[in-house]
């Protein structure tokens, strides 16, 4: 719903009425409105449409990045791969919400750092999957075959080892769909994501914060949207794990 | 592997980490735009000022110079002056840092002694009302943002009912809602491998003898199967140490706890980098010699890891 927000009839969500702040909900503003007035169904609704985005980038950023250090690493061994891990060995010895931190210390807030720091959170994972699976594939007879038909890596990498490995990355970016939400709401909600006055999802209920005792509808919608949103991207995940890897053991049914 | 040469490379691997973090650190504060000297003397600072502190700092010297001066006052736990309360920054961090580790441990209690024994029933008696519990449990641990769950908790709590308070230190009940807000995403994991081990275990021969040998159900459940349960439990919360973290930075900020977390953040807003800094490398420190202790912890439960592991 949130991909078609412009087409809808939604008042603007940057745009509020100063006479009709935090408005428990009535007809007009059917969750009513918020510290400026703005409509809160609106600043959900564009607000999603944000933390989807920057979940989106950030995760695919990650996951390209790191399936391609992964093929790289796992397929040619040696010094490369020595190298690739020892980095990613590092970023894992830092937690996520650090590096966020430092970049975000480092520049300002906002949306670029986020998708930086949600991008370098994620790498490793991919890294370790991708390389592991590679370095079992990559001596297995088809892929012998390839190489003695004289087909380039790239070639060999692309088309016969990525494909029998996709169900594994598919799963995982689900899953980290559901994470990266989070983090930029957690990050949004500290006042150190998205900036006033674009709405999102996590720094919506950080500024309506201030004011929760007296209009609890400003935080409690925002909060229930990200919770359903996040539990779709877990579940599909989970079972896009079951349905597509046969090797692995259904872990919660 | 012996034990003890898995130790030395255990700690091997923390001392790489920690130069890994000490370089990464001296980076980001060379890489803020614009002169540093300037920056830590403030913006209405005269030009002597400001030349005063780069002799102070030492950065007039050559840049690996200053690199190898940053390394050996981190080493000396010097890690320079707070811009904002002009006092040390290692002795600010550690006064707050107590409290972080009191609200970890405490979330982390609630999380396995609550989890660890409702994954172990919910297998046990699966699709059972218990099960459906634990299920409705983990969806929701893993969903719901841990700030609106603490936002939630104080609504109901402090703000309707009016039986906790709703942020600060002082009394016991203080930690109430920020323990149990932080729990929850840890207990999550907690739930499922408990309850998918506890399943794995139980249909083990061995588990199956103990029954054949006329042990009871709690016998069976205590003695056998709940001590292999451990290690998998242990790998997930060494697991969600990054998650515990993060949790707490947002934890503290909405509680008013006063962690190290909250500091981080209050550090950002008022522009102090060397609080910045200096808070990230003590919590990264800890966040190594946590993993590290989960290390032993493993080897201690599980002898069959002193043999051959190491590499993770």
């Amino acid at each position: 719903m949130s991909l078609i927000a412009d087409l809808l009839p939604l008042s603007n969500p940057l745009v509020g009425d100063l006479s009709k702040t935090l408005r428990p909900p009535e007809p007009n503003h059917v969750l009513g409105t918020d510290e400026l007035g703005r409509d809160l169904l609106s600043r959900i609704v564009y607000g999603t449409r944000v933390s989807l985005t920057i979940a989106f980038i950030g995760a695919t950023l990650g996951c390209v990045i790191g399936v391609m250090l992964g093929l790289i690493s796992g397929y040619f061994g040696g010094v490369t791969d020595f190298m690739v891990m020892r980095v990613v060995d590092a970023l894992l010895s830092i937690p996520s919400i650090l590096i966020a931190i430092a970049l975000v210390a480092l520049t300002g807030p906002g949306v670029i750092n986020m998708i930086v720091a949600l991008a370098v959170g994620l790498t490793p994972t991919y890294v370790r999957l991708v390389r592991g699976v590679v370095m079992q594939t990559k001596n297995l007879e088809f892929v012998i075959a390839a190489r003695l038909l004289g087909l380039s890596s790239v070639r060999i990498l692309t088309k016969h080892i990525l494909p029998n490995i996709s169900y594994v990355i598919v799963a995982q970016y689900t899953l980290d769909l559901g994470v990266s939400i989070l983090f930029a709401a957690g990050l949004g909600f500290l006042g150190l994501g998205v900036q006033p006055p674009t709405p999102e999802l996590g720094s919506i209920i950080g500024s309506g914060k201030a004011y929760m005792s007296i209009a609890p509808h400003v935080i409690i919608y925002p909060g229930i949207v990200l919770a359903v949103l996040v539990a779709g991207f877990n579940l599909l995940g989970n079972a896009l794990r079951d349905v597509l890897d046969p090797t692995s053991k259904v872990m919660y049914e | 592997m012996t034990f003890f040469k898995f130790l030395i490379y255990r700690i091997v691997g923390i001392f790489v980490t920690v130069v890994t973090i000490i370089a990464f650190l001296f980076l980001l504060l060379r890489s803020i735009p614009g002169d540093p000297a300037r920056l830590l003397a403030g913006f209405d600072a005269t030009p002597e000022v400001i030349e005063q502190i780069r002799m102070k700092y030492g950065l007039n010297k050559p840049l690996h110079e200053q690199l190898i001066t940053y390394f050996l006052n981190v080493i000396r736990l010097d890690l320079g002056i707070s811009i904002r309360t002009d006092t040390p920054v290692v002795s600010e961090v550690l006064s707050r840092l107590p409290n972080t580790l009191t609200l970890s441990f405490a979330s982390l209690a609630i999380a396995v002694t609550i989890g660890l024994p409702l994954g172990a029933i919910a297998a046990v008696k699966k699709d059972s009302f218990v099960d459906l519990i634990a299920t409705a449990l983990v969806t929701l641990g893993t969903a719901i943002p841990t700030f609106w769950l603490g936002l939630m908790l104080i609504l109901f709590f402090s703000v309707y009912l009016r039986v906790l308070p709703a942020g600060g230190t002082g009394t016991p009940t203080h930690i109430v809602l920020p323990a149990v807000t932080l729990s929850l995403p840890v207990m999550a994991p907690i739930i499922k491998t408990s309850r998918y081990a506890t399943l794995e275990i139980l249909s083990q021969d061995f588990v199956k003898l103990a029954k054949a040998k006329g042990l009871s159900n709690g016998v069976v459940l205590f003695k056998h199967v709940l001590r292999n349960t451990l290690i998998p439990v242990v790998t997930v919360v060494g697991l969600q140490l990054g998650n515990l973290m993060r949790g707490a930075v947002i934890t503290e900020t909405v509680f008013a706890w006063p962690g190290v977390g909250k500091l981080v953040v209050d550090a950002i807003f008022a522009r102090d980098y060397p609080m910045v800094q200096g808070a990230i490398f003590i919590l990264a420190l800890l966040y190594a010699s946590i993993n590290f202790l989960v290390d032993l912890t493993y080897v201690v439960i599980d002898p069959r890891t002193r043999v051959g592991g190491g590499q993770s």
